[in-house]
């Protein structure tokens, strides 16, 4: 994973898990339903990115490597 | 590695500022200071604000929604902006303060640093808040036209109840929209960086 998505990334579970944690929202259960939401859906994302990207690193033939280039 | 190497793997700042081996200056470090305790005061003025009080982000909003989806958003003191057929509102929740706040610090951390000279960084630091506002409300125009498409056409998700699709497709163009931001971002600073 590089940078430009690492940094967004990291930023997005500061402010959305982070700090309500140290604004003490982890004595509510709401919280927890909302961070498992937030967690299960990034790393949904995530092996998207990775899937796709796998895709495009193994396209062997020319065509296959001018689909992942066009539409990937 | 001779010195026409190093210059070019590590760029000097000729505005005088020493830069360290990380590329992190004094001044990226008070930039990014000022920028924390900008987005932790928006955080906790806005905490409990109301309709009238995040106008600024939930109208153009709400305008655009009803732009997009042809759907009339109407408002309503301190609630937020009705769809009265639908029975869906914007309100304080999806302002989408929170995704301002994250575009401040995500560009304001990638990219402050990034211009060598010092003119350059607080350029991009006044910057940074109209960048930041457009892409919010880009993001949240697309995340709710998307809510009142999914509601208009009766989409449910099985084991998974309305609330938590609500917020699962937040997650979703929330982070994607902070994903192509920070890309576009680093495409336009590339051409404007030596």
């Amino acid at each position: 994973m590089n940078r430009a998505m690492l940094l967004p990334l990291a930023v997005y579970l500061g402010v959305t898990l982070l700090v309500p944690i140290l604004n003490g929202a982890a004595t509510h259960v709401e919280f927890w339903i909302h961070a498992a939401e937030v967690v299960i859906v990034t790393a949904a994302l995530l092996a998207m990115r990775v899937g796709i990207a796998r895709i495009k690193r193994t396209a062997t033939t020319p065509r296959d490597a001018k689909f992942a280039k066009d539409f990937l | 590695m001779n010195a026409a190497q190093l210059e070019r793997t590590a760029p000097l700042d000729r505005s005088g500022g020493a830069v360290a081996r990380a590329g992190v200056t004094m001044a990226d470090v008070a930039l990014l200071a000022v920028l924390v305790a900008l987005a932790a005061t928006l955080k906790h003025c806005y905490s409990n604000a109301n309709a009238e009080e995040l106008g600024w982000l939930l109208e153009p909003a709400a305008r655009a929604v009803a732009r997009v989806t042809g759907e009339p958003f109407v408002h309503e003191a301190r609630v937020g902006f009705v769809a009265e057929r639908l029975s869906i509102v914007v309100a304080p929740a999806c302002s989408g303060l929170n995704f301002f706040v994250i575009a401040l610090l995500t560009l304001g951390i990638g990219f402050v640093p990034r211009f060598p000279r010092s003119i350059g960084k607080i350029l991009c630091f006044v910057t940074i808040p109209v960048f930041a506002y457009a892409a919010t409300l880009s993001a949240n125009t697309v995340r709710i036209a998307a809510a009142v498409g999914l509601h208009r056409a009766g989409v449910q998700v099985p084991f998974v109840s309305p609330a938590a699709a609500h917020r699962a497709l937040g997650v979703v163009v929330y982070l994607a929209s902070l994903w192509i931001l920070y890309l576009a971002t680093e495409a336009a600073v590339r051409r404007v960086t030596p």
